[in-house]
């Protein structure tokens, strides 16, 4: 039934699928919540919404080109977590947030996100669906443009860009430098990690921002997928290491196991 | 009609068309319901722009009609929003203009400014003692010395030594970072199914 | 103020780095400096590929660059629909044309079909513009099951099912050669297409921007991706291949300088700090 060459790729599938379940149920019953180190851009965040009050100076956020339609869909997510934090403390200070849309489906989602925040921060009334703008379905072009005039006009207390930035990080934080932002950044795409800490006062690295989302929640579910994770990074590093050691010495184990 | 609104109806709308696409990718089976479901997709995304040509209507008239800061604007980006729909219908040129001469350039101009703000970064990220920006920026002046079109002028071999740092501690980061995508991947696949994930929800 | 108190200022550092920039790539374009123009192996290898294209071959084009990255990406974008075309005269094979991320891809198609010499072809006979198809990764994989399915009408508004060059292209079992042409991320081409074509031995070539080419090298080191083209470089190297030197060759003096002013700012950003932090007294313990 399972077509040829897919078999192995079912079994480590579902290891994986089941191994992080497994982590998410042992968190969920409280058997074993895992920790996550404390990270100075989290820690951050409540100061520099609080910083953005006292200069009464709106606050600009920022989730890059991703959306939830592609393989950056997690790191979206998880800036979408944090940002509900942000929107949270906004609410509770009365610091107003600026969102432009470059994805048509992040209107409905950031629109509820914002409101939310402000709900629970204590101040329903601030929002106004105005903070929320769209700019251009995956017109990066256009969404560069909105957000450097956006900070060079309105000049914002702070600029957070988390999530799967792409050539717009280079846009969004340089504006953001030039016109002296408090910056908090990080989005787990490679190239831009240089970007990130040179441009950001509090940087977050790589798969950092998954740990942050997970922290800043404090959701055993969340907590628990991030171990998850983590021990599907050690079975992918234990499979390389043992092909790496059977291509050495030219054993063929690992080419009949991927087409079995 | 409420019961469409409720969480598990959203679960539901996203778990069977992905166990329909995992079922036809393990066992070869219900491929006519997966070409369903990818048609569907696609008739989605186009769905996805009209929401966006409403949020931005709606935004601009507002700001229109209540003459706040910078309306002007917002009706040169209606007028040049409904001009180039009409010209695409009703005059051709009209849309071709549009099209070539004013956007692609204002475009390319925008990136042009990504160009700008990457050698800033190189100048911000230089002068540093900090050991990790300094292996950033010998990587950097790697990959632009492999790049240069007249590497081999300067010393041949750049050539070589680029395609090593590419095919070997290059490959080596980038394999990481699609395992890490795709696990990432997976956790929220799993996640959304269990009900756990609720920033779609908007929640 | 002095030179080293002005440029000791954020924004005048900034408006320096703008100037040089604007000049070195300014003024190579206006006066061709003719620097040499390198072939890299992948390039070499993707000419080949297409031109081992067997007679009666299809030949798939998906244009998903953007308007931005016409200058990266249009030159080897270029010299590809004319290697295809020539393709088309010669071994009597056939191109479909589509875009599937934004509408600026079939702009630019129509841009690349007026390099493109189409005196004595037939549209519809030896090639088909299917133009936007909105659903990036969708439109990908149903392409490879159904394409007819995916493009009920091409470009103009005329049925699929009634051109006659589609009665027997519909899926992956059609196609002889696969390209596309991105400004995004490349691996949703891989993911998509990878496993189908390499299974039937259908090579991939992806046209992308140079930031994106370490991101498609686990690819193809594992053989995934057949060979890639390495934006304005590549294209100004593909265009030498096919005799015909255009804008790329334009473009790569600039490139030149352009690399030379990043490698001098780092040198002298870098080299700066460490005699400031040399020459700084050594605080003595007390």
């Amino acid at each position: 039934m399972i077509l040829v060459g897919k078999k192995f790729e079912l079994i480590l599938f579902l290891i994986i699928l089941g191994l992080i379940y497994y982590m998410i149920d042992r968190a969920r019953r409280g058997i074993k919540t895992p920790k996550v180190r404390k990270l100075a851009a989290l820690q951050a965040l409540r100061e520099v919404v609080g910083q953005a009050a006292e200069q009464h100076k709106p606050i600009h956020i920022s989730t890059g080109i991703g959306g939830l339609h592609d393989e950056w869909a997690p790191m979206t997510i998880a800036a979408m977590a944090i940002f509900r934090k942000v929107a949270e403390y906004a609410g509770e200070f009365g610091v107003p947030l600026k969102y432009y849309c470059i994805r048509a489906h992040m209107i409905p989602a950031m629109e509820d996100l914002i409101q939310a925040g402000y709900t629970k921060g204590g101040r329903p009334e601030m929002y106004n669906s105005d903070m929320v703008e769209f700019v251009g379905d995956g017109q990066q072009r256009a969404y560069m443009a909105a957000v450097m005039g956006y900070i060079s006009r309105e000049k914002p207390a702070a600029n957070i860009m988390l999530g799967a930035g792409f050539y717009e990080t280079y846009i969004v934080l340089g504006s953001g430098a030039v016109a002296g932002c408090l910056q908090v950044a990080g989005t787990p795409r490679l190239y831009y990690q240089g970007t990130v800490v040179a441009l950001s006062d509090y940087p977050v690295i790589g798969q950092e921002l998954y740990a942050a989302a997970a922290a800043i929640t404090e959701n055993p579910p969340d907590l628990g997928s991030l171990a998850g994770q983590d021990y599907g990074i050690v079975i992918c590093s234990i499979l390389m290491i043992v092909t790496a050691l059977l291509a050495t010495v030219g054993a063929t184990l690992w080419s009949q196991l991927l087409a079995w | 009609m409420s019961w469409l609104r409720r969480r598990e109806v959203c679960i539901a709308l996203y778990v069977i068309p992905v166990l329909i696409i995992l079922i036809n990718h393990f066992t070869g089976q219900l491929a006519a319901a997966q070409s369903e479901v990818i048609l569907w997709a696609s008739t989605l995304a186009t769905f996805a722009i009209l929401l966006g040509v409403i949020n931005l209507s709606q935004h601009h008239i507002t700001i229109i009609a209540r003459k706040s800061k910078r309306w002007p604007y917002s009706i040169i980006l209606l007028a040049a929003f409904l001009s180039t729909f009409i010209f695409n219908y009703a005059y051709k040129p009209g849309y071709d203009f549009v099209i070539t001469r004013l956007l692609s350039s204002l475009q390319m101009a925008l990136l042009a400014y990504v160009g700008f703000y990457s050698y800033t970064v190189f100048f911000r990220a230089s002068g540093t003692k900090n050991p990790h920006v300094i292996v950033l920026l010998i990587s950097m002046l790697l990959g632009l010395f492999y790049n240069l079109p007249m590497r081999d002028m300067i010393w041949t071999g750049w050539g070589p030594l680029g395609v090593w740092v590419k095919d070997v501690p290059n490959t080596g980061g980038m394999n990481a970072l699609l395992i890490g995508v795709a696990l990432g991947t997976l956790t929220l696949f799993l996640r959304t199914i269990l009900g756990y994930e609720e920033s779609y929800l908007g929640g | 103020m002095s030179v080293k108190e002005w440029f000791a200022r954020r924004e005048n550092q900034d408006r320096t780095i703008f100037v040089l920039y604007f000049i070195l790539i300014a003024y190579p374009m206006l006066s061709p400096m003719g620097l040499p123009i390198p072939i890299g192996e992948p390039t070499i290898e993707s000419y080949e590929l297409l031109e081992n294209v067997p007679e009666g071959g299809v030949i798939v084009i998906v244009s998903d660059e953007g308007f931005p990255s016409w200058a990266e990406l249009g030159p080897g974008e270029i010299a590809v629909y004319r290697h295809a075309f020539k393709k088309v005269r010669e071994d009597d094979c056939k191109i479909v044309l589509l875009t599937s991320y934004v509408v600026d891809g079939q702009i630019l198609t129509e841009r690349c079909l007026s390099n493109v010499d189409l005196t004595g072809l037939e549209y519809g006979k030896h090639w088909v513009q299917l133009g936007y198809i909105p659903g990036y990764e969708a439109v990908l994989s149903a392409m490879m099951d159904d394409l007819k399915g995916i493009a009920p009408i091409d470009q103009f508004g005329t049925p699929t099912k009634d051109i006659p060059m589609l009665e027997d292209i519909n899926s992956i079992d059609d196609y002889d050669y696969l390209y596309a042409c991105t400004f995004t991320a490349m691996d949703v081409y891989i993911r998509q297409w990878g496993e189908k074509a390499l299974a039937r031995g259908v090579p991939i070539i992806i046209n992308m921007l140079s930031g994106t080419v370490p991101l498609a090298m686990p690819y193809y080191r594992a053989g995934t991706m057949t060979s890639y083209l390495n934006s304005v470089t590549a294209g100004s190297g593909y265009e030498k291949l096919i005799g015909r030197p255009g804008m790329g060759a334009a473009l790569m003096d600039a490139q030149s300088t352009a690399h030379l002013l990043g490698i001098a700012v780092i040198l002298f950003a870098q080299g700066a700090f460490m005699i400031k932090l040399l020459s700084k007294p050594k605080e003595v313990a007390a």
